[in-house]
């Protein structure tokens, strides 16, 4: 049997046992536990705040996610309204435009020569937009428009500029270049629709023709 | 020939581990965990469980590092220490290996915290007596390695056995010998015994 005295105090070991005996003063009083504070202090749940961080962050991801989304949708609207508007509203703005802004600034016209340093060029457009402008309103009083509504050259100008704008410009449908095939069937449709129409005339004169005759025929029988 | 024997449930391992694991909790609610519960919950009758089962462990750890004189109260802070961080404890069967480190931990801070001091003999009218002896052989144990000192106090100071040792300090049995038995070569070689 394998005896241990150092380990497991079995069997004899004198030189142990002497330092035991020897260092036993050291050994521990019996003294008891610290007493514990009356109130215990109750320490939130580590997880469930974890789960309840992990819940916040999804929440707060989705509403932003939503915020964003309604935020694209209001702008789409925003968009299409002001489109719609663009197109329905622009001669009212330019019906409420004040009687004193609706002719054509004087000052350049009647500019002194010697102060007058633009162009000889920009003089005869302008005198030119002028003469129009007089007849386009000679014109509209022809027609019997009331004045407010008639149109200044600025507010021509400004409402062409709007509608090169607003006036969507048609895509351009590119004509393929035909080939031999192409040409020759072309031309043979083209033959057929002439003989064809051809061919329509020819009766077309006849049903008339026979109209013209059972119409003089019941006259003679009406007549007789 | 060894006859090899086959298990009647082919599911045998998930059987046996299914069992390992229900013991193992059976083990954990039945001892440590309660005694930490219960301690957490403010009872102290679990409180001085604690105390009477790790506080020799405790005072061997603060013994081989701090001054005879200061142990005691050291002891009592690793309690209240423990006490108060006791919810940070996440597996309550390691409980004897998480007061150990809070001893070492609290020993190492008394030094830090104190001015080097030099530690007087108790009678020095008695030199050469039995308890200066004591003290030299003491002193001796406490210059050893540190995995060496702390169990070698245990056992000579507390006079505990191997397997308590392996028990509070969370430690194999087998570790706990081979610390005693190297310390022991060491300590005989310092004292100059002639060992077996």
């Amino acid at each position: 049997m394998n005896k241990d005295y150092l380990f497991d105090k079995t069997g004899e070991d004198a030189e142990i046992e002497n330092l035991e005996n020897l260092l036993q003063g050291f050994r521990r009083k019996n003294t008891t536990a610290p007493m514990l504070p009356v109130k215990v202090m109750v320490f939130p749940n580590k997880t469930r705040q974890k789960t309840f961080r992990y819940a916040f962050a999804i929440a707060a991801s989705l509403l932003i996610t939503f915020m964003l989304g309604l935020f694209a949708l209001n702008i789409g609207k925003k968009d299409a309204q002001n489109d719609n508007l663009s197109e329905n509203n622009a001669p009212q703005t330019f019906k409420s435009i004040p009687e004193e802004q609706k002719t054509v600034p004087q000052t350049i016209l009647t500019a002194p020569e010697e102060k007058n340093t633009a162009p000889q060029v920009l003089k005869t457009v302008l005198q030119k937009k002028n003469t129009t402008l007089q007849k386009f309103k000679t014109a509209l009083q022809e027609k019997s428009i009331a004045p407010e509504k008639i149109l200044t050259a600025q507010n021509v100008n400004k409402y062409a500029l709007y509608k090169q704008k607003s006036v969507k410009t048609i895509p351009q449908i590119k004509v393929k270049t035909l080939t031999d095939e192409e040409k020759f069937a072309y031309e043979q449709l083209k033959l057929a629709l002439s003989i064809t129409g051809s061919k329509l005339k020819i009766v077309k004169e006849k049903i008339y023709n026979a109209e013209d005759f059972n119409s003089v025929v019941n006259k003679k029988t009406v007549t007789k | 020939m060894s006859e090899t024997r086959m298990p009647d449930n082919i599911f045998f391992l998930a059987d046996r581990k299914q069992t390992k694991e229900n013991r193992f909790f059976a083990e954990e609610i039945s001892a440590e965990e309660k005694l930490v519960q219960d301690i957490c919950n403010g009872n102290q009758t679990a409180f001085d469980e604690l105390y009477r089962r790790f506080s020799p462990m405790i005072y061997s750890i603060i013994l081989s590092r701090s001054p005879r004189d200061e142990v005691a109260d050291l002891v009592q802070e690793v309690f209240l220490t423990a006490y108060q961080n006791i919810k940070t404890l996440r597996e309550p069967k390691a409980i004897g290996g998480w007061l150990a480190i809070i001893a070492r931990n609290q020993a190492a801070e008394f030094y830090r915290k104190s001015k080097p001091t030099e530690e007087l003999s108790e009678d020095l009218s008695h030199a050469g007596s039995r308890k200066n002896e004591a003290k030299e052989v003491l002193d001796i144990i406490k210059s050893l390695p540190e995995a060496y000192k702390e169990t070698l106090i245990m056992r000579l100071v507390e006079g505990l056995t191997g397997n308590e040792i392996a028990e509070q300090t969370g430690l194999t049995p087998e570790s706990v010998r081979v610390n005693l038995h190297r310390g022991m070569k060491l300590l005989r070689e310092k004292l100059g015994i002639a060992g077996k």
